[in-house]
């Protein structure tokens, strides 16, 4: 190994190997090749080993295909449409569906005439129906829950000027006493572990 | 429109050309493509993953997701460099979900390999059968690299791509790529002195 050699890249060998290196770094590694004899040693082994990497792996393995595999492939991708498009394709074609389906109602609509608009304004009478009594239940259920809300409220709490801050000071009382029993337990838990 | 009629004009095409006419959806120019690649790219896939079936399923995921993704293909990228950043990413994905079972020397499992074609012109049969031999050494050699180094052995030696273009098709960074080939031939070189193989 000569003395220069601990300035010796071995990666820079590889690179000018593989013929990776610029003009400019190459005639340097070149003329540090004529007085390192380390780096033209690495080089030569280098140079070897690839020579019989390249021999052996740029022969592609025989793998047996199956029959049609070319076949099978392109028809499974053709087959399988998603994401092909790109989003205008996919607007267009939505567009075009949408003209379709007005085309083709319009002319439903123009060969079954008067039956079928009949048909449909009984269909919406009957769905109305339906709403008109769903929002009719929920409607007298709101407004007996309301009713007995105050029925319960005017019996507990005296009608006075400060109801309002009794009924906040009440609320902050709750929360801070559940606070101070989370507090108190984490405590008991934390002693339990020491 | 008959098969041979179909196939045949996209023949003398270019890879972005077979790419803008299968994003068109005309017939025959992805099947041109996938008869241009299907090799390269099981091989490919193959020498990542080591196993046949998983392979030729990878394959197929491949060419599907190429199909996908026509449209978004950039014409000033190389379609070849374009393709195996999509088989890479299958592959390697491939590899996570199976990292248990990723193969090595030292796994003891009897590993599958596919006969290599060999030009046996003005060769004696004790030398083509010297070559197979060797040949199979260095295939057993990489499959038993670790998989950051195997993909970038078999891109630069197997696929013949550039630093460059295997920048692109791992996303690694320059100086990554060119550490971790000169450490793969490192090992490489170790594991053929531990095997008693000479001349390397």
């Amino acid at each position: 190994m000569s003395a220069s050699s601990k300035q010796c890249q071995k990666e820079q060998i590889a690179a000018y190997l593989d013929g990776e290196l610029d003009a400019e770094s190459m005639t340097a590694f070149e003329q540090h090749l004529c007085d390192c004899s380390f780096c033209g040693t690495e080089l030569n082994a280098q140079e070897r080993l690839i020579m019989h990497l390249d021999s052996a792996l740029k022969v592609t393995p025989n793998l047996p295909l199956p029959h049609n595999f070319t076949r099978i492939i392109a028809a499974r991708a053709e087959s399988d449409l998603s994401g092909l498009r790109d989003r205008s394709e996919h607007r267009r074609a939505l567009r075009l569906c949408l003209i379709l389906a007005g085309a083709s109602f319009t002319l439903i609509g123009a060969s079954a005439g008067k039956g079928l608009l009949f048909s449909g304004r009984t269909l919406a009478q009957k769905v109305f129906g339906i709403f008109g009594l769903l929002w009719t239940a929920l409607h007298d259920t709101a407004v007996g829950l309301a009713a007995i809300a105050r029925v319960i409220g005017g019996g507990l709490v005296p009608e006075s000027h400060f109801a309002g801050l009794a009924a906040l000071l009440l609320a902050l009382a709750v929360v801070l006493l559940s606070l101070l029993i989370g507090r108190y337990h984490q405590h008991n838990e934390m002693r339990l572990f020491e | 429109m008959n098969v041979t009629a179909s196939v045949a004009p996209w023949k003398e095409a270019s890879d972005p050309e077979l790419v803008a006419t299968a994003a068109r959806g005309l017939e025959g120019s992805f099947e041109e493509l996938v008869k241009r690649y299907q090799r390269p790219i099981s091989a490919y896939v193959y020498r990542m993953v080591g196993d046949y079936e998983a392979a030729l399923d990878l394959t197929q995921e491949i060419f599907i997701k190429v199909y996908g993704s026509l449209a978004r293909y950039r014409p000033e990228f190389r379609f070849s460099t374009w393709i195996y950043k999509i088989a890479h990413n299958s592959a390697v994905d491939h590899l996570r979900r199976n990292g248990g079972r990723e193969r090595s020397l030292n796994s003891g499992v009897e590993e599958e390999s596919y006969e290599l074609a060999i030009e046996s012109s003005g060769l004696s049969p004790e030398q083509v059968s010297e070559r197979r031999e060797r040949k199979l050494e260095i295939e057993s050699v990489v499959r038993s690299l670790p998989s950051a180094y195997r993909e970038l052995i078999v891109l630069r030696h197997g696929q013949d791509l550039t630093y460059e273009e295997i920048v692109e098709v791992t996303g690694l960074p320059l100086g990554t790529v060119k550490n971790r080939l000169f450490r793969a031939r490192e090992m490489m070189r170790q594991q053929f002195v531990s095997r008693g193989i000479g001349g390397m």
